[in-house]
């Protein structure tokens, strides 16, 4: 088990190596740099003519200038050592600051999501196949192709005009008014919950739809093993032995994927953000690209793989707790 | 014309000699073409401490009769009414298993506390995620009531029992661990744990190599010469019984043919069938010679009048094809159902 956790975090290390480099890749990418930008913004309309040499001098003081390997460094470094992620240009103030919040709210989102989708998923299709052919199996099925079927923004759209016509919800946003701008309290936290889950809902709904499939249909093979039968045979009682047995089994690949289910929320987050008015890091990331601020958009993309990444890492640990033989095979 | 000796007419009886009587037992099933009974009227007697051997071709009904006694059929078949399973508990009372819910506490109470069941596939027995001590713990605290300790030591103790070597070590083990003969093993330490009266086990070396079989086969003997638990032993294979049973029941299409003492029935087989399934073992006598195998298939649907009739070389046409045969006895406890049987005693 420790030869495992050792092995996969040597490779969750590596991989977020490779990972840095590539987003400093990208960031490099797009043609000109903030310093054209900077100067654009700053000289644009006003009549005054700016010169190579100008857009030059500005970056030097934004140490734009410095060949690749060497911003990398001190980028990487930066960010390994002292937490900081660089300079918010457009923003004029660190990058820490202006993604800090953000990034807290994009976790609290993800999280939300996550657990509201296993709530749903692993429950609602174990009774599904243990009911198998029922009238609850059927609606269930179709259900979730729909979930499969509908895009979520749509969901959102429409959840939003249900929320405001008939129950007067207040949706938008991931705070009430009087919380806004208000310290952390107990009451900040209860009001972000309670704003969370619409979103959540909407950003579980795909994940939530497919996961049923997954576990229904290992909860289905799972009823027809023989160490069931012998379970039963042994005199347990109906449900003791399906929780005990072909349900414990059932959720192994709903664990092995949960990174998936990571990486498929953070896709789909910023078009529900957009629809629902949320702050959160994807509408910041695109806004950061056209702005050419790209130390922002760094650190929002190292942030999302690092997620993934770990997130995969704690699949692999939760699998290797769940499934002796996984155990035994990696040592 | 002598029939029919064994069949009780009160169901509720059971002599006083008999852990089990199986009476007229029929299953049916509900398939996409329709309804199908392939266990048409099996009966079967054993008796306290005995073994009874039942064999047969795969789909004869063996294995779903078997499963019958525990409830453990699946969810498209069903008992018929009028048939009976008749069993004594641990306390001495006489029930109808046939009667007994499939999950209801009766049914539950007999599974794995009387009658306990191995299966042909010792790795796909066991759950892969948890020890073999967990899935034993699991039966006997259920059955016997023992605190976690108690039942742990009880554990080792069967694991021991059975043979495995250091079972300290086996009980927390996972089934992977394990070869497929401790598998096995440790398969009917489970089993026995509960202590009960009957073991079925339903081709429980069918798996496993030849000198592993030999090893199970010897140790399931010994085991009820120490436990006093009676064995009710599935298999295909004619030469395991004449190893293993006591009585052996032969079955062909869902009917039993052919019930005896062992000795009898593998020395003189008397129904068409019996004496095929006895043709068709290799023997080390007989090398050079060739093997007998039986004739035909089995047919798909069953075939009017005595069932082997499609397959059987001294068919009377006329009867065989139209009449079924009623049981003949040969012996205090040996009878068969055959026309040619009817015949010579009449």
């Amino acid at each position: 088990m420790l030869i495992l956790a050792v092995r996969r975090l040597i490779g969750v290390i590596v991989t977020l190596f490779l990972v840095s480099i590539m987003v400093f890749a990208i960031m490099e990418l797009p043609p000109g740099d903030y310093a054209e930008r900077y100067a654009f913004r700053k000289f644009s309309g006003t009549g005054v003519q700016v010169s190579e040499s100008d857009i030059q001098s500005i970056r030097i003081d934004f140490g734009l200038d410095r060949p690749v390997y060497e911003r990398y460094l001190d980028w990487i470094g930066g960010i390994v050592f002292e937490f900081d992620f660089g300079q918010a240009f457009a923003y004029e103030t660190s990058v820490n600051n202006v993604i800090g919040d953000r990034v807290f709210l994009t976790l609290a989102l993800l999280f939300v999501t996550l657990i509201l989708t296993y709530l749903l998923a692993i429950p609602i299709a174990i009774y599904a196949a243990v009911r198998r052919h029922s009238i609850a199996d059927y609606s269930l099925t179709v259900v979730s192709y729909l979930g499969l079927a509908l895009p979520n923004f749509m969901l959102a759209l429409i959840l939003l005009y249900v929320g405001v016509t008939v129950f007067d919800l207040d949706i938008g946003g991931l705070f009430s008014e009087e919380y806004e701008d208000a310290p952390w309290s107990l009451g900040k936290v209860l009001d972000l919950l309670a704003h969370l889950v619409i979103p959540a809902l909407v950003l579980a709904w795909s994940a939530t739809a497919l996961q049923l499939q997954t576990v229904r249909s290992t909860m289905l093979d799972e009823l027809n093993k023989l160490s069931v039968t012998a379970a039963r045979a042994r005199g347990l009682s109906e449900w003791r032995l399906l929780l005990k047995y072909p349900a414990r089994l059932a959720i192994n690949p709903v664990v092995s994927t949960i990174g998936f289910d990571v990486n498929r929320i953070f896709s789909e987050l910023p078009i529900v953000a957009l629809v629902l008015g949320l702050p959160e890091l994807g509408q910041l990331l695109v806004q950061s690209y056209l702005d050419l601020d790209m130390y922002v958009a760094g650190a929002i993309l190292l942030m999302l793989t690092f997620f993934i990444v770990l997130m995969n890492f704690v699949s692999d640990l939760l699998l290797a707790v769940l499934d002796p033989r996984v155990r035994a095979r990696e040592g | 014309m002598a029939t029919a000796a064994h069949r009780m007419d009160a169901p509720a009886a059971l002599p006083d000699d008999l852990l089990l009587a199986v009476r007229d037992l029929k299953i049916a099933i509900g398939t996409d073409e329709g309804r199908i009974v392939p266990v048409n009227g099996v009966d079967l007697t054993l008796g306290h401490g005995r073994t009874l051997g039942l064999v047969g071709e795969s789909g004869s009904g063996k294995s779903l009769s078997t499963k019958a006694l525990m409830q453990l059929l699946p969810n498209t078949a069903q008992i018929l009414d009028g048939s009976h399973l008749l069993f004594r508990t641990k306390q001495g009372s006489v029930v109808d298993l046939a009667g007994f819910a499939p999950r209801g506490k009766q049914i539950r109470a007999i599974r794995g506390g009387e009658i306990a069941m191995i299966f042909q596939e010792p790795m796909a027995s066991f759950s892969p995620v948890y020890t073999i001590g967990n899935q034993m713990i699991e039966a006997i605290r259920l059955h016997r009531g023992f605190d976690k300790k108690a039942a742990r030591a009880l554990a080792i103790d069967m694991l021991g029992k059975v043979g495995l070597s250091n079972p300290r070590l086996r009980v927390d083990q996972y089934p992977h661990e394990l070869s497929g003969g401790m598998r096995q093993r440790a398969m009917i330490a489970i089993a026995l744990a509960t202590n009960p009266s009957l073991l079925i086990a339903d081709e429980p070396t069918t798996a496993l190599d030849v000198t592993t079989q030999a090893q199970i086969l010897a140790l399931i003997r010994s085991l009820q010469d120490e436990l006093g638990m009676s064995v009710l032993f599935i298999t295909h294979d004619m030469g395991v019984i004449a190893q293993v049973a006591d009585e052996v029941a032969v079955m062909y299409m869902g009917e039993v043919v052919e019930y005896g003492p062992t000795r009898d029935v593998v020395r003189h087989p008397q129904h068409p069938y019996t004496r095929g399934l006895l043709a068709a073992i290799p023997s080390i006598d007989q090398i050079g010679g060739r093997l007998t195998p039986i004739g035909g298939d089995l047919p798909s649907t069953r075939p009017s009048g005595c069932p082997f009739h499609t397959r059987c070389d001294q068919a009377i046409s006329g009867r065989c094809d139209t009449v079924q045969p009623e049981s003949t006895a040969l012996g205090p406890s040996w009878w068969a159902r055959c026309h040619l049987l009817g015949q010579a005693a009449s």
